[in-house]
Order: C-alpha cells, then sequence, then structure tokens
C-alpha cells in the first residue's frame, strides 16, 4: 500500500516490536478529559469523536507517536476548542501557568512538560 | 440486578489497569484542569455533567460481557439472537451499547477470532469498560493483523495450526465481541459460574473461557 495515502495512525501491517504487557491506572485527568469530550458532544455536538480524530490523525505524526493514548485525545481537545473559537489555545495556557504558580511547578510548553520548582 | 441497575454508579476504587500511561502526564494533567474550569466558566459545560459522563466510563465492566456469552451457553434461541444483532441482543438483558454496532463472532473447534482496532482502539467500551493497554498499544495494533499467531502467542495463547485464525478490524461504526466456547466440563454450572469463565480477554479472543486460561494469560491487575 502506498504511503503517501496512507495516514500515520494506519498502523495495521507495520512492522513493531514485542507486544507490550505493562498496566496502568485510569488516571482521573483521564476521565475528566474523555468525559469532557463526551459531554460537549451529547450537550451541544460542539466537539464529536470524528472531529477528535480527525484531528490527532493530522497533528503530526512526531506528536502522535510521542504522546499516550489520552495525552493525543487531551491534546486534540483543546486544538479542536481553538479551531472553533469556543477557547483560545493561549487563553488554556495561560490557565495553566496560573494553576502552576499556585501549586508552585512550572510549565514548559515546548516540551510539553512540568518541572518541579525547588 | 444490581449490576445492571447501577449502570450510572461509578466505582471510584476501581483503577481499571488498562489505559496507555506516559512519563509527562502531568502536563496533560494540568492542560485538563485548566480546560475544565475555562469550560465551565464560560457556560460550555457544568461540572455534574462532566460527574455524569465519568460515572458512565467506570460502571461498565468485564463482567456485563460475560454475562451475555454465559446467557448464550445456556440459550440456543438466544445465542441465534445474539449473533444476529449484538445490540439488541444485549438489550435484552438490560445492556445499552449506543456508540456502535456489535457484532459477535463465535469461536468453534475449527475457527478462533481476534478482535483488534488498528486506526484507533475501538472496543465495546459501554458494555465491557475500558480495554487492556497491550490492545491500544501501537504494537498490537500494527501486528494483530500481520502475525496473529505469534501475537497470541507473547499474550499466552497457542493457536493450534489447524485452526482458523480470523482477525476483525473494528471501526467506530463497528466493534465487536468474541463469543468464546464453553469449556468442557461445565454443564452442572448455572449461568452465574458460567459467567465467572469468562475473562475480558477471552472476549476479544486472547484467552480461552476458563480457569485454566485466566490464569495463562495474566496481565490483568485486577487479579481476577
Amino acid at each position: 500500500m502506498s504511503d503517501v495515502l496512507r495516514g500515520y495512525h494506519d498502523v495495521g501491517g507495520r512492522p513493531a516490536g514485542p507486544v507490550e504487557r505493562t498496566v496502568h491506572p485510569f488516571l482521573p485527568w483521564q476521565k475528566v478529559s474523555e468525559a469532557m469530550r463526551v459531554a460537549l458532544d451529547t450537550k451541544s455536538q460542539l466537539v464529536t469523536l470524528d472531529e477528535l480524530r480527525r484531528c490527532f490523525e493530522s497533528f503530526g505524526e512526531d506528536l502522535y507517536n510521542t504522546l499516550g493514548f489520552y495525552e493525543r485525545r487531551a491534546e486534540a481537545l483543546t486544538v479542536l476548542l481553538d479551531e472553533k473559537g469556543l477557547i483560545s489555545r493561549a487563553d488554556i495556557q495561560d490557565r495553566m501557568l496560573a494553576m502552576a504558580m499556585a501549586q508552585g511547578i512550572s510549565v514548559n510548553f515546548a516540551t510539553r512538560s512540568i518541572e518541579r520548582l525547588e | 440486578m444490581t449490576m445492571r441497575g447501577s449502570r450510572f454508579v461509578s466505582h471510584p476504587a476501581d483503577e481499571q489497569p488498562v489505559i496507555e500511561g506516559h512519563e509527562g502526564a502531568e502536563y496533560y494533567d494540568l492542560m485538563t484542569a485548566a480546560t475544565r474550569e475555562l469550560l465551565i466558566e464560560r457556560g460550555f459545560l457544568e461540572q455534574a455533567e462532566i460527574d455524569a459522563v465519568v460515572a458512565k466510563l467506570e460502571a461498565p465492566r468485564a463482567e456485563w460481557g460475560a454475562l451475555i456469552v454465559a446467557r448464550a451457553w445456556l440459550d440456543i434461541a438466544f445465542k441465534t439472537r445474539l449473533l444476529a444483532d449484538g445490540v439488541a441482543a444485549a438489550a435484552e438483558l438490560g445492556f445499552s451499547i449506543k456508540e456502535a454496532q456489535l457484532v459477535v463472532v463465535e469461536n468453534t473447534a475449527n475457527l478462533h477470532n481476534l478482535i483488534v482496532c488498528t486506526l484507533c482502539s475501538c472496543y465495546p467500551r459501554s458494555l465491557l469498560g475500558q480495554p487492556p493497554w497491550w490492545y491500544i498499544s501501537k504494537t498490537y495494533r500494527a501486528r494483530a493483523v500481520r502475525e496473529p499467531r505469534q501475537v497470541l502467542k507473547e499474550l499466552g495463547l497457542e493457536i493450534p495450526p489447524d485452526v482458523e485464525l480470523r482477525v476483525h478490524d473494528s471501526n467506530a461504526d463497528m466493534r465487536y465481541l468474541v463469543l468464546p466456547m464453553r469449556p468442557d466440563g461445565t454443564d452442572e454450572l448455572d449461568e452465574a459460574a458460567l459467567a465467572a469463565l469468562v475473562t475480558r480477554d477471552a472476549m476479544i479472543g486472547a484467552a480461552l473461557a476458563g480457569r485454566e486460561s485466566r490464569q495463562a494469560l495474566g496481565g490483568d491487575a485486577s487479579g481476577s
């Protein structure tokens, strides 16, 4: 199959390593992120699952490959909210900074990571 | 039954050990908290609406699917209806599957079925809860359609060469449930005892029904 027509999310049949057997808890933020997306869909059709998938299946291979399953979805949700003019990315980042300051942590938007202030 | 009646009751103590983790997840924890505050402040959502969905996410569990399997083993007419229309048959037992069609595929002595979602991680979540972590991993999604026998071997299940192995690729509109074979020596068991033999992995096709396969597959931090 031509990779020209094949999205990076379309991994069926590609070579890959051993199936990983590690397990992880379903974290509260993951549940809330998913719940916000579902609630926005059922309440007002503001963000549908198809739109979310279109978003993380087109926001770039590097991001797709470095983010975990729920991280992709959380990232895509903010991209969609920004695209639709509901909540801008700048507003979300400003709020993240304010919340981080209150918690004594700092945010690195370039590396998408949190650092604890000494 | 309380299990069916408690569809919207959350089980906060039950952290289903199945979702992909990530070292840097604190960033998305913070981003989600910020997004939640802004959505509520601007009137797009109320906290109660978010809480209600979280409860719905937490309620389904593999035991619900196991009850459907056990009923199908005991009631041939139900099994026929289940194989014809999974959503309608599940509704007979009180389970509401709204996200997609449910296609039920039956294992036999000559045919084994395995479920994957190569594109994403489609899974009958409203019936079974969250899938195992390996199910949403890229390695499983990539390899299950190319070398399913080897993948199953890594998961602890060896399919004899003379048994046909059929892999089903899920999508947004179609979810699958494997109807495993009823284990030998279970003629005396009632529905509840039969359901106890059916694991989440057996309904994906990554294990057989029965106590032995449950132990062989492992990887389920719920310890069952």
